[in-house]
């Protein structure tokens, strides 16, 4: 049916062997420690120029809204939604791509009990959250520096 | 000697001119002035050039900058923008405003005071609502316009006198009241807020905001905020002599962040409220629900190079319904964490985090509890999969006393925490209607192995049962907090296909399916009960994303195969076919927390201006069969006004109701008159958009 | 400028009469008359002077054209298909499509009346639709200080060449 295991051109990896991460939070720190165990990938302390790609984590924003109450208007259910805007520039400093936004989001279930308990999880949901953003944010560079690549031939 | 010409021609023609050196002119017959971009029409107009004096009448148009203003006998000196007009009517460029005036002076560059005059933002022909003052001042070099003994006529009925009122010519920040707020509450009788906004300096501002409630007398509120580049913070008060509960009632609201040095930062969150009911009566839906403890919390946060650690106080106030007691949850007085992930080798990933904390409660078991947790892992990344060996040791120590301080000895519990993850990437290129996609298939295995030890005399500080979703199926410990560490040998397998754009690589949708499969049942549990014997975990399946132009949809199952019985499913769908054009819907039964509802949101054009909204939540439970929120809307945009009306009623913690009425008439710039609900609305209404014009 | 008026007048023609009973001298074709640094140059002039010595003149052309420099220095320019002077009253009349010119400054009308002595002037239209006086003002140099006024006839005889 043609599927085949991903090559190491397709959208693997990182499109440019030296990358530079700007920006703080959580998604940037993933983003730090996920890069050097992609093989051939270099993770520079500082912008080099016409050497470093760099991907800047504009911001990150956590909001923890009620999603459901009982009936007795206490909230069951909160929904946490990551948002986290990134830009991406080609080693040549030119702009791959400004402002772009991924949002994810998860449920849980609210323990009115136990609200310690409940930051736990709401902190563990936006770190599982932020390793899939870093893999979003990773597919979109690619998949936008493999489309260049293809117009520049 | 005369002021300095300004540097632009002055050109003037009419039937007939006598003039006299240096150039005083007095001309007769359609006379018509022009210099630079201000031009003036006139049946006759005596002009003196030095003194760029204008005496101009019987009929006078006087244009500037877009602006035009016509009427009778005009005297002005053009340079210092200075001068009179009797019976002005004035329109401002870009229809910022217009009206009329017995007379009107202006006072300098785009400054004008008009006497007994009207405003309105409305266009020409449309007199929907008029401002009516002795005294109108506007003035558009700050975008601020005052006026004194006003009143307000609305659709030619007289609505509002206010002896001094101010308005916004565009949304920026100034001094004044904003707009007052109106609603009716069941529980409150007539609502009315009439907020003071004062403008401090750039980074202070302060709102004052008398509330006055019909059952229950004037409750004065004030909020401060400050900003500076190393802190910011807000500061709120609020406190109500309350005729109806016979009792003083307040809440006290202060949140703080500053950074203190380079890496060292803090953050308090401090709130405390008079009695269990404050938010039932005060609060809305969202602070309804969410407020059951509130916090008074102090961070100090470290962030070292490559390591950060945390101190925090936590203590709560919890606030009890009348339905069921709510338990006091433990404080932490503090609790210290430490965290750094070294790079010692080359492709290893060594984690070391470490807790201390000191829980303390009135009722409860105290107690000192320590854990660190130090683990390596190696994972191995290649285009097409990963394989993550991961080992570590959970190591924690309890020193317990009784909530009256005597010693209950310490407990001690040392795990090894050993996984296995490994996942495939396939992939396949797909052209859906001439839309390229990539769609991959990746399976996922996931093997953990924590020995099994009995905790049930270990006590539970700030572990909770979570759900198992998506992001559970591979997470070591299906309990959050650290009291209580699953023992595990099980594998997890699962299979997740998604579908990206290729040119942009934007996810579209994904589905999963997972199952956990024990190889020796779970034992741990949160209390002593002991847990059913299983090989099996429930069957998780998820699947989301985008199926259509503007519809979203999701779907999540959580099925029990053994007991043929769902424990967790939920439908939603949300159609945005355009502005304020949205509906959702969504369907949820969680075991976990009994709830089982339906959930219908939407905003929707009606007709020509009118909009229709709403949102209704409605429980299936046997036990409640009726709508727990309901919020019904209707919006109409008049142009230059809009007026919003919405009523909400929904269920509070002391068993009854909050009924709530919205009023609020949106006259153009001047913000809006009465209880402005659009956060209500944008809470209840995924995707709803504000449907007026902020000029 | 005043100065000007104590100058001789000179008259250049191609042709020209003088009747000394009547006082009155008539020049056709090419007509320039210098006063000092006024010119006035015109197809046909008529001048006269009445027992008191005052001076008329009537001229026409196409156009007129008047040049002289006022006090400040500043030239005036004039010109009208047809004027008239009358030194008694000391009104000069330009007529038909006149317009004046000092500095930047213009007044364009069908008929523009001066005052010399009282330094007024008066644009009129004669009513045809669509004719308007017309006048600019631009804005002087600070240090300029207020020009005198044109003074374009002779005061005492003139003589013919």
């Amino acid at each position: 049916c043609g599927f085949h295991l991903r090559g190491k051109g397709d959208t693997a990896g990182f499109a440019y062997p030296q990358v530079y991460v700007e920006g703080g939070g959580g998604t940037a720190e993933q983003l730090r420690s996920y890069l050097p165990l992609l093989d051939g990938i270099k993770v520079s302390k500082t912008p080099v120029e016409n050497a470093t790609a760099k991907v800047v984590i504009i911001g990150e924003k956590v909001d923890n809204i009620v999603l459901t109450i009982n009936s007795s208007g206490q909230a069951t259910e909160y929904k946490v939604v990551l948002t986290v805007s990134f830009s991406a520039f080609r080693p040549d400093a030119t702009a791959l791509m400004t402002d772009q936004k991924v949002t994810l989001s998860r449920s849980y279930s609210y323990d009115p009990n136990n609200p310690i308990a409940m930051n736990g999880e709401s902190d563990r949901l936006v770190r599982d959250m932020q390793q899939d953003a870093v893999q979003l944010i990773l597919r979109r560079i690619n998949a936008v520096a493999a489309r260049d690549k293809a117009n520049a031939q | 000697a005369p002021p300095a010409a300004t540097d632009v021609p002055v050109n003037l023609s009419a039937d007939h001119v006598e003039g006299t050196q240096p150039n005083t002119l007095k001309a007769t017959g359609d006379v018509h002035i022009v210099k630079g971009d201000e031009e003036y029409y006139a049946d006759w107009a005596d002009y003196d050039d030095p003194s760029q004096h204008i005496k101009a009448g019987d009929k006078v148009r006087m244009e500037k900058n877009g602006a035009v203003m016509t009427g009778r006998d005009l005297d002005y000196f053009i340079d210092r923008a200075e001068g009179t007009m009797q019976d002005p009517e004035y329109q401002f460029a870009g229809g910022v405003g217009r009206g009329d005036a017995v007379d009107m002076l202006f006072n300098g560059q785009n400054k004008y005071r008009f006497n007994s005059g009207r405003f309105t933002t409305c266009p020409v022909q449309t007199d929907d609502w008029y401002i009516h003052a002795q005294h109108l001042d506007i003035d558009y070099n700050i975008n601020k316009g005052e006026a004194t003994n006003a009143w307000l006529e609305f659709k030619g009925t007289p609505i509002l006198y206010m002896p001094w009122m101010n308005f916004p010519l565009d949304d920026g920040r100034q001094t004044g009241f904003l707009s007052p707020a109106l609603a009716i509450n069941n529980r409150n009788g007539i609502d009315v807020t009439l907020p003071f906004y004062w403008n401090i300096a750039p980074n202070y501002d302060a709102t004052i905001y008398p509330r006055y409630f019909g059952k229950r007398g004037l409750m004065v509120g004030a909020e401060f905020r400050y900003l500076q580049p190393n802190y910011a913070g807000t500061i709120r008060a609020d406190y109500l002599d309350d005729k109806e509960a016979d009792a003083g009632r307040y809440d006290l609201y202060f949140k703080h962040a500053q950074k203190l040095a380079d890496r060292l930062s803090l953050s308090l969150d401090i709130e405390k409220v008079s009695d269990d009911n404050y938010f039932n009566d005060f609060g809305d839906r969202a602070a309804v629900a969410s407020q059951t403890n509130l916090p008074r919390q102090g961070i100090l946060t470290y962030a070292g190079d490559g390591w950060s650690s945390s101190l925090n106080w936590l203590h709560y106030q919890t606030l009890q319904n009348a339905t069921h007691t709510n338990d006091i949850p433990y404080a932490l007085s503090p609790q210290l964490t430490f965290s750094t992930a070294p790079k010692l080798i080359d492709g290893v990933q060594t984690n070391f985090s470490a807790e201390f904390t000191n829980f303390t409660s009135e009722t409860k078991t105290n107690g000192y509890r320590t854990w660190v947790y130090p683990s390596v892992s190696m994972p191995f990344i290649a285009s097409y999969g990963f394989v993550t060996p991961k080992i570590g040791v959970h190591a924690t120590n309890y020193q317990l006393s009784s909530p009256n301080g005597d010693d209950m000895g310490s407990q001690n519990r040392v795990l090894p925490i050993m996984s296995v993850d490994s996942g495939l990437v396939f992939e396949r290129d797909l052209n859906i209607k001439d839309e390229g996609f990539v769609q991959t298939l990746e399976p996922r295995v996931y093997y953990l192995y924590i020995p099994y030890k009995n905790q049930s005399n270990l006590p539970n500080f700030d572990s909770a049962q979570t759900d198992f979703s998506y992001s559970q199926l591979f997470s070591e410990n299906r309990y959050t907090g650290n009291d209580r560490i699953n023992d595990a040998n099980e594998i997890t397998l699962a299979l997740t296909s998604r579908l990206f754009e290729t040119d942009t690589g934007i996810e579209r949708l994904r589905a999963t399916v997972g199952q956990r499969f024990y190889f020796s049942s779970p034992q741990v549990s949160l209390d002593s009960t002991s847990l059913p014997e299983t090989n099996k975990s429930d069957l998780l399946v998820s699947l989301g994303g985008q199926v259509w132009r503007n519809l979203n949809a999701s779907y999540d199952l959580q099925y029990d195969l053994q007991q043929k019985s769902t424990g967790y499913q939920s439908v939603g769908l949300n159609w945005a076919p355009g502005e304020q054009k949205v509906l959702n819907v969504r369907y949820v039964l969680n075991r976990t927390v009994a709830i089982e509802q339906l959930d219908v949101s939407g905003q929707w054009p009606v007709s020509q201006n009118w909009y229709a909204l709403g949102h209704v939540n409605y429980s299936l439970l046997t036990a409640d069969k009726k709508p727990l929120d309901t919020l019904l809307g209707l919006e109409y945009n008049g142009g230059c006004w809009g007026l919003r009306l919405a009523a909400q009623r929904y269920v509070t913690s002391d068993g009854g109701n909050s009924n709530t009425y919205y009023f609020l008439l949106q006259l153009g710039a001047l913000g809006g008159l009465g209880t402005n609900p659009v956060s209500t609305l944008r809470q209840a209404i995924p995707g709803y958009t504000d449907i007026f014009p902020t000029k | 400028a005043k100065a000007d008026r104590e100058e001789k007048i000179h008259i250049q023609a191609d042709q020209g009469n003088f009747d000394q009973k009547t006082n009155t001298g008539v020049y056709i074709g090419n007509v320039i008359v210098t006063q000092g640094s006024m010119t006035l140059r015109s197809d046909k002039l008529t001048i006269s002077q009445d027992a008191d010595g005052n001076q008329f003149s009537q001229g026409q052309g196409n156009p007129v054209k008047f040049r002289e420099r006022g006090d400040d220095g500043t030239w005036i320019t004039a010109e009208s298909l047809r004027y008239d002077y009358n030194g008694k009253t000391g009104l000069l009349t330009l007529i038909d499509k006149a317009n004046v010119h000092k500095d930047q400054d213009e007044v364009i009308g069908d008929i523009i009346t001066y005052n010399l002595n009282t330094d007024q002037y008066e644009a009129k239209t004669t009513g045809k639709s669509g004719s308007r006086v017309n006048i600019t003002i631009t804005p002087k140099k600070k240090a300029s200080a207020p020009a005198a006024a044109a003074r374009p006839a002779a005061t005492n005889a003139s003589e013919a060449q």
